[in-house]
């Protein structure tokens, strides 16, 4: 079983969207990890056939992404969906179900196997307008699942869910990772930090980094300090290092940083998190938001 | 083999687990729709509310239509009101696009394109035994002959739906109703108006204008229906 991904490239005008990207994937859960604009969306749409690249080509075992077998073996769950506004939770399941070429026995019978995994049988037959945000996406990852797939692709599936229900989700996509190409993207990084076997960082299009969680962290390992200092001081770190983390303790600040070498006497050096990772590599677009 | 040896074979060792049964049982194919099976279950998904009013409209402006006397006020009656049909068209086609449930349609097996052309196709079928019926039941009040006056009660009507449809391909989703729905009304209007005031150009001599218009419409119409098929309906992919 293998994703392959030969460099594809997706342009928006005079906007690059995804540049040039090259991944093979095999059974495993991957976490896309990248803060908004980052191309996570662009890059998934193209994986599912939804977008054509501008140039480059995605392949699943020798099938083209633009292939209806290649279809048959996807799950995709979107960033953003809508439902017809008559549709009851039941009903929904069904039309995916016909589309994604299932016999009315077998939607029947996955949709009621399903909703007892995502616990929405209770509301079966409710209309998907009385559900609440985390409800209406767990009817999306059950969607995604109807037709048993190889590739499952989820598009920022913990939005809206939860601490108890990410939670559940996580287990879920555990489990499913064992024996299919699980790849979801996210920009929240506790949502991969325990569930993704690899992890995929994105930046401006482009892949930054690829590699499991330990591998990515010896990125800035030893890089990061935490430091408490008076607020002039604290004034002219900021000005010098990227700083992950600030708070004000009375008169003084404390700050988390990353520097190559001891940025003040006083700093310690700590051991690093993804997020530390995360932090570093997006802060400029999170001063910009 | 002797059953008293299974028996004792049995008690002396435990089955083993079973191993990659998850496995085993993802990698059984499913039963699976043909396209056939397919395209009959998507009848059921265009909405009834597109059936119910389409027939309305039809009986309506059937009966409306049997108690005027000429040819020439049952063809212009006619002409008026058929556009309309375009409206309910729109609305349905263009439904993944108003709901956002492209996205998830199009990652599915049978995809947009598919989808969008099975709705077309059974809409427009629909129509058109729709507007056979019509020319059949008043076939015999025309003082036009039956060309002509398909023509008459036709070309109006692939105007909007022309028009409608280059509107949803090249306008925001959310807009294309209304302009759509003014669009229409405004060819009803005009085609009233037409009838009225310029009686001549029903006249004989401009059939092969009318024939020319007829033919010229159905390609621009076709064109549409292709992008949107195939380009537009995915409206992710445009800003
Ligand atoms: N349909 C589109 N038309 C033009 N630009 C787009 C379109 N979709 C995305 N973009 C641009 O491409 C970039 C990547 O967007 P996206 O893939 O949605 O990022 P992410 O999912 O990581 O937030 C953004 O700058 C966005 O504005
Ligand atoms: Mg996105």
């Amino acid at each position: 079983m293998e994703l392959c991904i030969d460099r594809i490239s997706k342009q928006y005008k005079n906007k690059i969207a995804v540049d040039r990207l090259s991944l093979n994937l095999t059974s495993g859960v991957y976490g896309l990890l990248g803060a908004n604009g980052a191309g996570k969306t662009t890059l998934m749409r193209m994986i599912c056939g939804i977008s054509k690249p501008t140039s480059g080509e995605v392949k699943f075992n020798g099938m083209d992404v633009s292939e209806e077998r290649y279809r048959d073996a996807l799950g995709y769950l979107p960033q953003d969906f809508g439902y017809y506004p008559e549709f009851s939770a039941q009903d929904f399941m069904y039309y995916m179900a016909s589309l994604k070429g299932l016999t009315k026995s077998q939607a029947k019978l996955k949709t009621k196997e399903l909703f007892e995994i995502v616990s929405l049988t209770e509301v079966a037959k409710k209309k998907i307008k009385t559900f609440s945000g985390g409800m209406k996406q767990r009817l999306g990852i059950a969607q995604a699942l109807l037709n048993n797939p190889q590739i499952l692709v989820l598009d920022e599936p913990t939005a809206g869910l939860d601490p108890k229900e990410r939670v559940r989700f996580r287990n879920l996509i555990s489990e499913l990772g064992k024996d299919r190409i699980v790849l979801l993207s996210t920009h929240i990084v506790s949502d991969v930090e325990n569930i993704a076997n690899t992890i995929l960082v994105m930046k401006n299009g482009q892949l930054i980094h690829k590699g499991a969680l330990e591998e990515i962290i010896m990125i800035i390992k030893d890089k990061v300090f935490e430091c408490t200092v008076d607020d002039k001081t604290a004034e002219h770190l900021i000005a010098a290092y990227p700083v992950i983390n600030m708070r004000s303790e009375g008169e003084n600040t404390f700050l988390r940083l990353v520097s190559d070498e001891k940025p003040h006497h006083t700093a310690v050096n700590v051991s690093a998190t993804l997020e530390d990772l995360y932090l570093y590599y997006f802060s400029e677009v999170i001063e910009n938001e | 083999m002797n059953r008293n040896i299974k028996h004792v074979l049995k008690s002396a060792f435990n089955a083993p687990q079973p191993t990659k049964k998850e496995a085993f049982l993802n990698s059984l194919p499913y039963p699976k729709a043909t396209t056939y099976e397919f395209f009959l279950s998507q009848l059921g998904y265009i909405r009834k509310r597109f059936w119910c009013l389409s027939l309305l409209l039809f009986v309506g402006m059937t009966i409306f239509s049997t108690q005027l006397k000429h040819g020439s006020e049952i063809i212009c009656f006619i002409s008026t009101i058929l556009p309309l049909l375009t409206l309910l068209t729109i609305t349905e086609i263009s439904k993944s696009m108003s709901f956002h449930m492209g996205e998830l349609e199009d990652s599915c097996r049978f995809n947009l394109s598919k989808i969008t052309l099975i709705r077309l196709s059974v809409i427009g079928i629909f129509h058109f035994v729709i507007l056979l019926l019509v020319l059949f039941i008043f076939r015999d009040n025309s003082q036009y002959g039956l060309l002509r006056y398909a023509l008459y009660a036709v070309t109006p009507f692939l105007l909007s739906s022309y028009l409608s449809f280059w509107i949803t391909n090249h306008f925001k989703a959310k807009d294309t109703t209304y302009i759509c729905g003014g669009v229409t009304i405004f060819i009803s209007l005009s085609v009233f108006t037409l009838h009225s005031n310029y009686t001549e150009l029903y006249n004989q001599n401009y059939t092969i204008l009318w024939a020319a218009a007829f033919v010229a419409i159905s390609i621009l119409l076709i064109k549409e229906l292709y992008f949107l098929m195939n380009e537009r309906i995915r409206q992710w992919n445009f800003a």
